[in-house]
């Protein structure tokens, strides 16, 4: 009986950290998408942003729970396997509120900020992610600094990357 | 009684003129260094929110609350009303009129917002009060306070228009808190915490653009 309600739970816990990471990867999807239609009208360079910014961002989440997986590893240990991966992708919804805004300020302000709203939304994602990590009763540097510095390195990382391709598209 | 009980009792007695003795470690500070420790321990909520919401937020008044964010707007209209005047489409009138504007806007508007939170938050179980609200708001600007101050070198020493990349960006950086703020009202329900905050930083964000087009 018990063994089926953690079962459950297990399930439960996976399926809401497939929706949070479909969610996370909609919103690097999306300001992908703002950065190409704010340089270019072209649909193909457009759709070509909209991937590279998913498969940045995955890519860039994954690198991410691996480097809290290494400082981390008393965690795994004390709340399961999939503690880490489900802290990050809880830090990581704080990604929506910041495409939305970006949405809003790109398609009615036309304000040209979206790197502004992905570097402030990533690395606020990275300060939730340290807070969640505390709620686990992880202390100290590892949990608080480790997250938070290496969500910068994201930022710069995601940025960087669809910049650069931008770039050499617009050229 | 023996020896040792003895010295014990008079190690704990302490003349009762006399100052209290200053605890390892910590320094004989003025004014400014106080201030600029309590703005440390307030930027705090942005790396630690549930430490400062949940114990310390009570130490900051209603004034050092809202003068945080109210100088911080005041800044980020500032550097607005500086940029528009390298563009001439402003002169030092409306320069200084967005820069009063800012003022306002950072701690009556903010205040607003913090009530329309308080209000959104009750409909969903929320139980704190709304001073409460207002005052973690307005402390949620404190990293748009740095973002502002480094705005504002920028735009008068190297003459970059800062505006948008350091005034924007500071007001971003306070959706975070708010979140937090608003996680620690109605309990740990994330996407109403997310819903809430979306709309008060959008609410703020927007407003600062259609403020500053007036």
């Amino acid at each position: 009986m018990s063994t089926t309600t953690s079962e459950r739970g297990k399930e439960t816990g996976e399926a809401n950290g497939r929706s949070r990471l479909a969610a996370i990867l909609v919103c690097f999807a999306a300001m992908g998408w703002l950065i190409g239609r704010s340089y270019s009208e072209s649909v193909f360079h457009q759709v070509l942003l909209v991937v590279l910014g998913t498969a940045v961002g995955f890519a860039g989440i994954f690198l991410y729970t691996r480097v809290l997986f290494i400082f981390n590893a008393s965690v795994q240990q004390q709340h399961g396997s999939s503690a880490i991966k489900q802290t990050v992708l809880t830090g990581f919804i704080m990604l929506i509120p910041f495409t939305i805004l970006a949405t809003a300020a790109e398609i009615w302000l036309v304000w040209n900020a979206v790197i502004a709203f992905v570097s402030a939304g990533i690395m606020l994602s990275g300060v939730a992610v340290s807070a969640e990590l505390v709620k686990l009763g992880k202390q100290g540097w590892r949990s608080t600094a480790v997250p938070a510095f290496a969500a910068g390195l994201f930022a710069m990382f995601w940025i960087s990357i669809v910049s650069l391709v931008q770039l050499i598209l617009r050229s | 009684m023996d020896s040792t009980s003895i010295s014990n009792q008079t190690a704990n007695v302490q003349p009762p003129l006399m100052p209290p003795a200053p605890v390892k470690g910590t320094i004989k500070t003025g004014f400014l260094a106080d201030l600029f420790s309590r703005f440390v321990a307030a930027l705090s909520i942005v790396v630690n929110p549930g430490n400062l919401l949940r114990s310390r937020l009570e130490t900051f008044s209603w004034p050092w609350a809202m003068s945080v964010s109210g100088i911080a707007f005041f800044l980020f209209f500032l550097q607005t009303g500086l940029d528009l005047y390298r563009a001439d489409a402003a002169g030092t009138g409306r320069v200084s009129l967005l820069a009063i504007t800012g003022i306002v806007y950072g701690t009556a508007g903010v205040a607003f917002i913090g009530a329309v939170a308080w209000t959104l938050t009750r409909a969903i179980g929320g139980s704190r009060p709304v001073d409460w609200v207002i005052r973690a708001f307005a402390l949620s600007y404190s990293p748009a306070l740095i973002y502002g101050l480094l705005g504002l070198a920028a735009n008068v020493l190297m003459g970059w228009n800062t505006a948008m990349a350091f005034g924007i960006t500071g007001a971003l950086w306070a959706i975070g808190p708010m979140t937090a703020t608003i996680r620690e009202v109605v309990g740990d329900k994330p996407w109403a915490s997310l819903a809430i905050a979306t709309f008060c930083g959008g609410l703020i964000l927007f407003g600062w653009a259609w403020v500053s087009r007036l």
